[in-house]
């Protein structure tokens, strides 16, 4: 059987589409020693483009908690070689090699206790690292951060999923070095945002001061500020645009306020804030001017509403996150009455 | 008055990086491995990230694998229990994401070839013709691939579209999402009613198997 077939056969399956009477049957072929490797190869696809709910996460890790305090204190009460068998049976994995016995020596107990901070959905938290790092961190984000950076070390190292605005103590001695997905963000001492959400395509940072590198495994490139870096996470291909760096870190304040600013500024900061594209009519005038605020938590169709109401130049129409701006056909000139 | 177009996202108007010449300075394997030492030291907070990142994936994997949403919370919890009892040894893992998919896969079999046995099917073609046959006389998968196909044919043009970038291409939603121009509630929502219009098909396909054993049968 062709790998093209083996795919279409195994993704019909994953997607329930064969017939009731027919699934136990697939899974005999599945597990048949037959081209097993292209069955695996199409099993790793499946598994790397699903993309489950995750609804009851928080109370799966409740119950792994308490298996796991289950289990260490029977294992502290008496030895339970019964026990630890039947768990062994679900897989086998290698036994310590002298490499990984190494491992386990004086240099990894060294390494210092990772603590997390986690931010709900729909709220805004911050903490002060132990160098004096102030992290600002977003709604439904985690962080994971050793409670003291090891003194003798040489590097600073937190992990990130979701997004936090950074403030990054100065210390040329330990690099602070932020891990999101495959991508390492590597600074001195500066200022920039880091947007690792789990099911983004990008992460995208954005840099306002100081200076960052940024790795994977295979690529580096310097960043300079007022630049932004959309790293892809399938492939790791990263590409730069230059911004208003301060936009980019709007979503740490309770409030935002325009001052006779333009609609220009305003849309590009609505933009960078709730992650939309603008695509804007030609006649429209950018340059006038308006004084408003908002609250961070208005939704993008609260605040344009209120744009549009205050222009009363144009009409606006949400596309998923692409919103287009048309001229009103009404004309909007000054010595017109309107009943 | 020049045309503007503001973009948050970097699709257009985007400069290719030029990458520095020198090797990286830290690179994925060295960063993973920080991970996996705290796991391997015991570290619970560094179990709760791994936790939340992995668990979906290997409940809605399993589950559809074995066919058994039961069984597949369980392959979870023994997935993590089995990483927590080993954790000293997890220093050994090159990449973790694959090394939980093989858990998985491993752990998916072993239901499923338990269940197998249950019903005996195991025993019954162990005496039978190579495997092929099985797939051929059996499964008639041929048939069922062309239905499915004809079906996909049928489907309106922006649903095959996205149904076919996700399948064929193995885009993720979003890379469709953003290939597209659309939301990924959109994508979902086209994914979502592909699939439906398939198993729509799923009593013909009974039908076409209950045919195809008919017609054997009339050939002797």
């Amino acid at each position: 059987m062709n790998l093209n077939d083996i795919q279409e056969l195994i993704h019909a399956y994953f997607d329930g589409v064969i017939p009731a009477d027919k699934r136990q049957l697939l899974r005999h072929w599945l597990l048949l020693p037959t081209d097993a490797e292209k069955k695996d190869h199409a099993l790793k696809m499946v598994w790397n483009h699903a993309e489950p709910d995750t609804t009851d996460v928080d109370t799966a890790l409740e119950m792994f908690r308490n298996n796991r305090q289950r289990y260490e204190k029977q294992r502290h009460k008496r030895r339970r070689l019964a026990q630890s068998l039947r768990w062994a049976a679900v897989l086998a994995i290698p036994l310590l090699t002298a490499a990984a016995a190494w491992k386990l020596s004086a240099d990894y107990h060294a390494q210092p206790q990772l603590a997390e901070f986690h931010v709900g959905e729909g709220k805004i938290d911050s903490l002060t690292l132990s160098d004096g790092t102030k992290i600002i961190v977003n709604s439904a984000s985690s962080l994971l951060y050793p409670a003291t950076f090891n003194p003798h070390g040489d590097r600073r190292d937190i992990f990130l999923v979701g997004e936090a605005h950074f403030e990054v103590a100065k210390d040329s001695r330990r690099p602070f070095v932020v891990h999101a997905g495959n991508l390492n963000i590597r600074v001195l001492g500066t200022h920039f945002n880091v947007r690792a959400y789990g099911d983004d395509s990008d992460i995208i940072t954005t840099l306002e001061e100081g200076s960052v590198k940024l790795s994977d495994n295979q690529n580096a490139i310097l960043m300079k500020p007022g630049e932004q870096i959309a790293y892809r996470r399938s492939d790791g291909l990263m590409r730069r645009k230059q911004v208003r760096a301060g936009d980019f870190r709007l979503w740490t304040h309770d409030n935002i306020d325009f001052h006779n600013q333009t609609l220009k500024v305003i849309l590009e900061q609505m933009a960078a804030l709730y992650y939309v594209k603008f695509d804007v009519d030609k006649a429209l005038d950018l340059e006038q001017r308006f004084t408003m605020n908002f609250n961070r938590t208005e939704n993008i169709d609260e605040v344009m509403t209120v744009i549009s109401r205050l222009s009363n130049h144009f009409q606006y129409h949400k596309h998923g996150n692409i919103i287009k701006l048309y001229k009103k056909r009404k004309e909007a000139a000054p010595s017109s009455t309107d009943t | 008055m020049p045309e503007r177009k503001f973009f948050a996202h970097l699709r257009s108007s985007d400069e290719q990086v030029k990458y520095l010449p020198n090797p990286p300075y830290m690179s994925t394997h060295e960063s993973d491995s920080i991970l996996l030492a705290a796991l391997s030291q015991g570290n619970k907070a560094a179990f709760d990230v791994v936790f939340r990142k992995y668990y979906p994936k290997i409940k809605f994997f399993a589950a559809r694998l074995c066919g058994d949403k039961a069984e597949a919370e369980n392959i979870a919890q023994d997935i993590f229990m089995q990483l927590w009892i080993r954790r000293n040894q997890l220093i050994e893992i090159q990449n973790l994401e694959n090394y939980i998919y093989v858990m998985t896969k491993n752990a998916s079999f072993e239901i499923i070839r338990r269940s197998l046995q249950r019903q005996r099917i195991v025993q019954e073609t162990a005496s039978e013709e190579p495997d092929d046959n099985i797939i051929d006389n059996e499964l008639h998968y041929k048939e069922l691939m062309a239905i499915i196909k004809e079906e996909i044919e049928r489907m309106p043009a922006q649903r095959r579209r996205i149904f076919l970038m996700s399948r064929r291409e193995g885009l993720s939603n979003e890379q469709i999402a953003q290939e597209l121009g659309l939301s990924k509630r959109t994508v979902e929502t086209h994914i979502s009613l592909a699939l439906q219009q398939l198993r729509h098909l799923m009593p013909l396909l009974e039908l076409l198997t209950l045919t195809l054993m008919l017609t054997r049968e009339q050939q002797f």
